[in-house]
């Protein structure tokens, strides 16, 4: 059981995840400091996550959550066993869990559907159809985040039912919270770009504001090396849940380097800006 | 946490006339148990009617509470139920 401090001196991009003013921590961050329980060795693994209440400073007060890990008794499901499984979790002063997940060990871990680094994942087709938005279109109006959590979105071609995105201007990677990893840190906001762009997709289709609030699996490369822009594909399956995969640009050729799978989004019940509207049926249109 | 010193009827009429303030629902008398957000009462207008309730009672309330503050009733008896001193 260790304590985490959510306060905006101890994790100063909160400041930059704020909905109607209130600080509200990322999914992405939740996601890696559930991981930081573990040793997650090169490829980082968390599954059937579940947000169960936002972890929000309301009034910019502190708060703290305890991270409790603890094994998995039983077979994980049907099909795999759980050696070494353990359940993570960052509970509330009352020990209501704000989001939980399962830790597997790497010789229970799925593979499929997970691009190794160096795999050839084909070259992005970004031509003349393609939709640019610069940042400056896209947030606050549409996409609430501040300057840690923006970028400028290119929006190419993709088949139907899915978006591909190259994220580029990324923001340098946050000092802190130093209880992270520098990589850790570094996917706490490529993981939120990637949320951003399948919400972007949802989001032209029903359009009200959504945030992430589940996950069937998370996944990433600890070692693939930050580039200057991610590229995003999102998937939309057929219950509205996506599929996430997120690639670094270094040099000529895209790297795979994390993978959310059964993304499930929620409506936050708040209006959208007719500007936001609009930008929205753009991005349906393309 | 303390019982603010006002009435039962007091309290009432604050807490409805914050969540007027807060996003121009009324309630009558007869939606006391309804759910606020099966009235028009959206998650971001809950966050700043919690805010506003705290500056109004002069108190601090636990985010936990939010998810239990669902009708004017839920609320007016968690307010109306703390000790008085």
């Amino acid at each position: 059981m260790a304590d985490r401090l959510f306060s905006l001196e101890a994790v100063p991009l909160l400041a930059d995840h704020r909905i109607d003013g209130t600080p509200f921590a990322p999914f992405a961050l939740l996601v890696e400091e559930l991981l930081d329980a573990e040793e997650t060795g090169d490829f980082a693994t968390l599954e059937r996550i579940e947000l169960v209440q936002p972890l929000m400073l309301r009034r910019d007060r502190p708060k703290t959550a305890r991270l409790h890990s603890a094994p998995v008794s039983g077979p994980v499901d049907g099909s795999r066993e759980a050696e070494g499984a353990r359940i993570v979790e960052l509970l509330d002063d009352v020990g209501a869990a704000f989001i939980r997940g399962r830790f597997l060990q790497p010789s229970a871990r799925p593979s499929a559907g997970i691009s190794q680094p160096g795999a050839d994942v084909g070259n992005p087709a970004f031509g003349e159809g393609s939709l640019k938005l610069p940042r400056a279109d896209l947030y606050p109006g549409l996409l609430f985040h501040g300057p840690t959590f923006q970028a400028d979105f290119t929006i190419g071609k993709a088949e139907p039912g899915s978006l591909l995105v190259r994220l580029s201007g990324l923001a340098a990677v946050p000092s802190a919270p130093d209880r992270l990893s520098p990589t850790a840190r570094r996917a706490v906001v490529a993981g939120d770009l990637a949320l951003q762009a399948a919400s972007l997709h949802a989001m032209s289709l029903v359009p009200e504001p959504i945030v992430p609030w589940g996950c069937g699996l998370y996944a990433r490369f600890v070692n693939v090396g930050a580039g200057d822009s991610l590229l995003v594909r999102a998937r939309r399956l057929d219950d509205g849940r996506y599929d996430i995969d997120v690639m670094v640009e270094t040099g000529e050729k895209p790297t795979p380097y994390m993978f959310w799978r059964n993304v499930e989004f929620r409506a936050i019940r708040a209006a959208l800006s007719e500007k936001a509207r609009t930008l929205l049926a753009n991005i349906r249109r393309t | 946490m303390k019982r603010p010193d006002i009435t039962r009827e007091e309290l009432v009429a604050l807490i409805t006339e914050t969540l007027f303030d807060v996003a121009r629902i009324k309630v009558a008398p007869h939606q006391y148990e309804e759910n606020l957000f099966a009235l028009g009462l959206d998650s971001l207008k809950a966050i700043q009617m919690l805010n506003q309730l705290e500056d109004r009672l002069d108190l601090m309330i636990d985010d936990s509470k939010l998810k239990t503050f669902t009708s004017i009733k839920a609320m007016t008896d968690f307010f109306d139920s703390l000790p008085t001193d």
